[in-house]
């Protein structure tokens, strides 16, 4: 699925609804909205991002929901796993690869 | 090679344009930008423990070659001690040196603290390790992030 794919207003998914998010991240390359199967993990958002900006694919990442200063988002994690609301907004962070 | 000041402050500014939603979430005080020095200092403070960070942030020959900077004490006014610098758990993008060690910091190559004399000035962002940190936002993002969130900060790096 791309990311102008929106899977819940497909005529090919009825019913994937319940199963699909929609999220919106921001980086400091630009905001990036799309769906993800609930399934998935946060690493496959990590992903998704990395690819979409083209970011370096051994660098230092971290995702958190915006606002939050809990730890960030485990990648191996379901995104189903931290309960996320349609339309959340997550923070995607450049740590800078350690040197 | 040298590029000319009203370029550098140019970018400059259109790039803090982009930081005005993160300067409002965490609460950074951005200065204004000294023309004549060309930098600018950005104020993080800690919600760990209240702690501030003053960061100096020159941009001479900027985006040519990457930003120098450091940490100014809050208390003495003392800029490059490790007194003014925080303390990170994921490894030495806080140099104890001290400087910020990674390409966007001009005092990690030789000629500066020389602990990376291996890398070169021009062409600073073709460096592997730069990664998106080649503009003021995702610079201090990354170094906010150090500074801001448990799972990163580790105090000042120096009490007293």
């Amino acid at each position: 699925m791309n990311e102008n794919q929106h899977p819940k207003q497909g005529p090919n998914s009825p019913g994937s609804s319940d199963q699909t998010i929609t999220v919106k991240i921001q980086t400091a390359q630009g905001e990036f909205v799309r769906d993800f199967d609930k399934n998935q993990t946060i690493q496959d958002i990590i992903q998704a991002v990395k690819a979409h900006f083209n970011f370096s694919a051994d660098g230092t990442y971290e995702l958190r929901l915006k606002g939050s200063s809990d730890d960030p988002f485990m990648p191996q994690r379901p995104i189903v796993s931290y309960g996320l609301k349609d339309g959340a907004v997550l923070v995607f962070t450049d740590l800078g690869k350690a040197a | 090679m040298s590029v000319i000041p009203a370029i550098s402050i140019a970018t400059i500014r259109q790039e803090l344009q982009a930081c005005e939603e993160d300067a409002e979430q965490f609460g950074w005080v951005i200065s204004s930008i000294d023309e004549n020095d060309l930098s600018f200092t950005v104020r993080i403070t800690s919600p760990i423990d209240e702690e501030v960070y003053i960061l100096y942030f020159k941009f001479d020959n900027y985006p040519e070659l990457p930003p120098l900077l450091d940490f100014i004490d809050p208390v003495s006014g003392e800029m490059g001690i490790r007194r003014a610098y925080p303390l990170t758990k994921d490894g030495n993008f806080f140099h104890t040196h001290p400087i910020i060690c990674h390409p966007c910091s001009r005092k990690s190559y030789g000629g500066f603290s020389g602990v990376h004399a291996d890398w070169n000035l021009t062409g600073w962002k073709n460096n592997a390790y730069t990664g998106s940190l080649q503009t003021v936002q995702a610079v201090l993002q990354a170094i906010n992030a150090r500074i801001v969130y448990k799972t990163y900060y580790h105090g000042r790096m120096q009490k007293n």
